[in-house]
């Protein structure tokens, strides 16, 4: 079980709060995230290329939100709980799921505010304990105030052997 | 073999993507380039504490290798949606095959794609399969 009772968890599920804070997305810093995915997608080493292709400038990969962990661009405690204290024991938590949805690129140039909602708790049994599961939903907004992509992280904690 | 997005049949194989030999240098590219510094990824004594055999790949790297077979194949901005789950470990020196499957197809009236829903699985040269997932996209 996590430091926290499920009914503490629980109680939490429906809060959204602040997370991320102008993160500005920066071509050389695109260029170096694409290469270590190993795209070969010129899109994200070359501007023109990018801007000829009909983009506003040169956009970033799929996962590239990640990079919103560097401290810069936290929101209060930079830990990977972002935002939530679930009492998960990082040597017992594995991230379990990752999922994105688009509106646009997000595309350098961008400055991206996230705020990020507890959306779901639940346990499920496991072959060595009880599970226990958190998906963390993080809403990232451009300078216009416009959704640019909706993160969903799905984050799960085995139980303790000497719990059981 | 090209594979035209606007095209689809259910089916349809995507370009395979592959890493041959995983090692470290690429793993420290990602986890600096992400600002992942979790010593799972890359202290091999904090790893074995943790009960792992040495350091392991983080997932979003495995993650990012099947984001970039589906954006090397189509244009970033046809994607809609881009889901992973992560069921295996994966460790330095592995290689991985990222192989994408079309599972569903909309398209209009003349037969070009409308969206279409990939299948996408990463597996090591043994076998084992370390994450599956899946895109939506809007050519």
């Amino acid at each position: 079980m996590p430091e926290k009772s499920m009914a503490e968890l629980e109680s939490l599920v429906g809060e959204r709060r602040q997370t991320v804070t102008d993160l500005t997305v920066e071509a050389g810093k695109v260029a170096e995230f694409a290469r270590a995915i190993e795209s070969q997608n010129e899109m994200f080493y070359d501007g023109e290329a990018a801007r000829e292709a009909g983009y506003d400038d040169v956009p970033a990969p799929l996962t590239f939100t990640r990079v919103a962990y560097f401290p810069r661009y936290r929101v209060g405690d930079d830990g990977s709980s972002f935002g939530f204290n679930l009492g998960f024991d990082p040597e017992r938590t594995v991230h379990g799921e990752q999922e994105y949805e688009y509106s646009r690129p997000v595309t350098v140039g961008d400055t991206l505010d996230g705020t990020t909602e507890l959306v779901d708790v639940y346990q499920k049994p496991g072959t060595d304990g009880t599970l226990t599961f958190a998906v963390l939903e993080t809403t990232y907004t451009d300078a216009d105030g416009e959704v640019v992509v909706i993160e969903r992280r799905t984050r799960i904690e085995r139980e303790a052997a000497d719990s059981q | 073999m090209n594979l035209d997005p606007d095209a689809l049949s259910v089916g349809d194989e995507l370009p395979t993507f592959r890493v041959d030999d995983l090692d470290r240098t690429q793993i420290v590219r990602y986890l600096g380039a992400s600002g992942d510094f979790n010593p799972l990824h890359h202290d091999d004594e904090f790893s074995r504490a943790a009960g792992q055999d040495g350091v392991i790949v983080p997932g979003m790297l495995v993650a990012g290798f099947a984001s970039a077979a589906v954006t090397d194949w189509v244009p970033i901005d046809v994607v809609d949606r881009f889901r992973t789950r992560f069921v295996g470990t994966v460790r330095p020196g592995d290689s991985l095959r990222v192989s994408g499957t079309v599972a569903e197809v909309e398209t209009d009236r003349t037969g070009n794609t409308m969206t279409a829903e990939i299948s996408i699985t990463v597996d090591t040269a043994d076998g084992a399969t370390v994450l599956e997932g899946d895109a939506t996209i809007s050519p």
